[in-house]
């Protein structure tokens, strides 16, 4: 009996192709949506969270708690002391991939008249680049490479102070002793890296001069440590405490995994919480949508449930059939809507959705606060989970759309199915 | 009646010394602040005492000065600091780098900057009566008496919107026409500085203060205390002192 049913099912999906289609078509709508959609959040909390970890956080940071604190105010005199000396013992320990020292500070950028304060960086050229991948960026000029008064500058801050390649810049900042002091650099490189905050403040010197300026020889205001497996942060952390309570490196210093970061541990969590309820109100959409046209679909053949329940067909085998054929067009939709929106995320996973263009420059450059790492490039990640959870909730949704219509034609005398007013 | 006399008699001397002061314009009295403290020229060696939190960090310099538009600053110590020069003619001020040997002219957002570390803006240095006169209303408050002197109380509004200072009250000392406090308010009514002279003395017939302090409100626990260690007033000083190439020396 149950493959007659199955049978009947699948043979009543092609008899009203017209009606089968655009049921069809709105399931494999909704699940073309659902899975860029999720594709696309995932993409923006995955871009945020690896930026994050390149340029402010490493896998772990060590700074002092005071630093850690006001970081966002960048306390000039909060250095970890004896910067060098720790970062060479760190290095030592087994699964350390990479070790940076930063000093980080707020100056004055001066060229002729001009002057615009900015986020100047001192870190070792060489570092840099293996972690920030500044010099893939370069839009001109050439990477510095740490011997010189060079600095890189972002596009957007260098077309401020209408700034090119080999220009003299005056960096002129208060140091640890509140003395006002300024050191010429020369442009070695411009860069972009479609990060608004980044491009508009950040000026990146080698280290030594950054110390120089700052008056802070063998300190640091940061140490970013990359580890060989990132998920063992939270444990290198408790492991090398005993190395930073032992009072060489200062009265209070700390180590912060990635994970307890200001923006990945919790400004990211709340703007999942924005996308999830997004996300949310889409799956509602595409649910009352399958909902909606399976609905319809039962409601409108009530007549011809009547003829085959005149001609014997029992109330179960009713209920059987019009699930079946539910679960055969939520089948066939979602495959298709998997198919399409896993291409199409696919496809924008490589190419990315460039934001900036869409928003146009100028107001695009506007959103320039600190914490908000988003770049103008999107780039969505489809993951196999998406694509699962996608797929059943499209069959999923098609079957409970007909159960109490299912069920309530499958209990109607055939009588009562030929008086129902719904007609096609 | 007598009742009555009494009353009226107490109504005047209440009312007197506010109709008083209600009428006196308060720019007016800025102005004679401003006569009063300005000589043809003076040579100045003062001390700046920054405070932030437990530190003391204390600066030496010189400044020659032309009445009040014309001044030049040598930074004598610590040593990161020596040899750096300011001149400010006006509302212009270029300063000189050792480190750099470069001149910046500072200018925009860079006049709001703590001067060379301290609780002052380069941007407080320049200030003068005249235009706190055209970008400001004046009102007069009743008189205080501060630190046993008699004051005038003036609250000045900006005219302009985006100005540093919304609202500025200046105590001046009424008998030798020194101002003795001043409290700076932000547009939301936030009290950012707040200076106050510590010591006044008499040169030639002119009171001047000799030691103040200023506290940035905006930075936690910080002061700047200025003393003048020596004054010379009505000296002669070369007008290439005033100059790029004074600053280059």
């Amino acid at each position: 009996m149950f493959s007659i049913i199955l049978k009947l099912g699948w043979k009543n999906i092609s008899r009203n192709k017209k009606r089968t289609f655009f049921t069809i078509l709105a399931i494999t709508v909704g699940i073309m949506m659902l899975v860029f959609a999720s594709s696309y959040i995932q993409g923006i909390m995955n871009g945020t969270t690896e930026v994050a970890k390149r340029m402010r956080t490493g896998h772990v940071k060590i700074m002092t708690s005071e630093y850690s604190r006001l970081e966002r105010i960048m306390p000039k005199e909060e250095l970890v002391l004896k910067s060098e000396d720790l970062t060479d013992r760190i290095r030592k320990i087994d699964g350390v991939k990479l070790v940076s020292q930063m000093v980080k500070f707020n100056a004055l950028i001066s060229k002729d008249e001009l002057n615009e304060p900015g986020l100047v960086v001192g870190a070792d050229p060489g570092i840099i680049k293996m972690h920030m991948g500044i010099d893939d960026m370069l839009i001109s000029g050439k990477y510095f490479n740490g011997g010189e008064k060079e600095v890189m500058i972002g596009r957007i801050f260098a077309e401020k102070l209408g700034v090119m390649v080999n220009d003299e810049l005056l960096l002129v900042t208060t140091d640890i002793n509140y003395s006002t002091y300024a050191l010429p650099f020369r442009v070695s490189g411009i860069f972009n890296t479609g990060y608004t905050y980044i491009d508009k403040h950040m000026i990146f010197v080698p280290l030594k001069f950054g110390r120089e300026i700052l008056d802070c020889q063998d300190s640091s205001h940061e140490i970013l440590i990359y580890l060989d497996d990132q998920d063992k942060a939270a444990e290198f952390t408790s492991g090398i405490k005993s190395i930073l309570s032992e009072g060489i490196y200062g009265e209070s210093i700390v180590a912060v995994p990635w994970e307890d970061d200001e923006i990945i541990g919790e400004l990211m969590p709340m703007v999942k919480q924005v996308w999830q309820k997004i996300l949310g109100i889409i799956l509602l959409i595409v649910a009352i949508v399958i909902l909606n046209t399976m609905l319809m679909i039962v409601m409108e053949r009530y007549q011809e449930i009547g003829v085959l329940k005149a001609l014997g067909l029992k109330s179960r085998e009713v209920f059987s059939m019009i699930v079946t054929e539910a679960l055969f067009i939520g089948t066939i939709g979602s495959v298709f809507g998997v198919l399409l929106g896993g291409g199409f995320s696919a496809w924008l996973e490589k190419t990315g959705i460039n934001f900036a263009e869409m928003a146009g420059k100028d107001m695009w450059e506007k959103f320039d606060m600190p914490l908000v790492l988003f770049g103008n490039i999107i780039y969505p990640d489809l993951t196999l989970e998406i694509i699962i959870s996608s797929f059943f909730f499209g069959i999923f949704i098609s079957v409970l759309a007909v159960l109490y219509p299912a069920y309530k034609s499958s209990k109607m005398l055939p009588a009562e199915a030929f008086r129902s007013k719904l007609k096609v | 009646m007598k009742k009555i006399k009494i009353i009226l008699v107490l109504i005047f001397i209440l009312l007197v010394p506010k109709v008083a002061a209600e009428d006196i314009d308060p720019f007016d009295i800025l102005s004679k602040i401003d006569s009063n403290m300005t000589f043809e020229s003076a040579y100045a060696e003062m001390k700046m005492i920054i405070t932030i939190k437990k530190r003391k960090i204390t600066k030496k310099f010189k400044s020659y000065s032309v009445g009040n538009t014309k001044s030049f600053i040598e930074f004598l110590s610590p040593v990161r600091d020596r040899g750096t020069k300011m001149l400010k003619k006006g509302k212009i001020i270029k300063i000189y780098y050792p480190s750099a040997e470069r001149i910046l002219r500072l200018s925009g957002h860079m006049l709001r900057q703590s001067m060379m570390g301290s609780d002052m803006s380069y941007e407080d240095m320049t200030e003068r009566s005249k235009e706190l006169r055209e970008e400001y209303s004046g009102e007069m408050f009743q008189n205080e008496v501060l630190d046993e002197n008699e004051c005038y109380v003036l609250m000045l509004t900006s005219k302009i919107k985006k100005q540093t200072y919304f609202k500025r009250k200046i105590w001046v000392d009424i008998k030798r026409f020194v101002g003795v406090k001043e409290e700076l308010y932000s547009k939301s009514g936030k009290l950012v500085k707040v200076s106050k002279v510590i010591e006044i003395k008499l040169f030639k017939n002119r009171y001047y203060p000799v030691e103040m302090i200023m506290e940035d409100k905006l930075r936690k626990n910080s002061s700047t205390r200025i003393i003048v260690e020596k004054i010379e007033f009505n000296i002669a000083i070369p007008e290439d002192m005033f100059s790029e190439r004074a600053l280059l020396k």
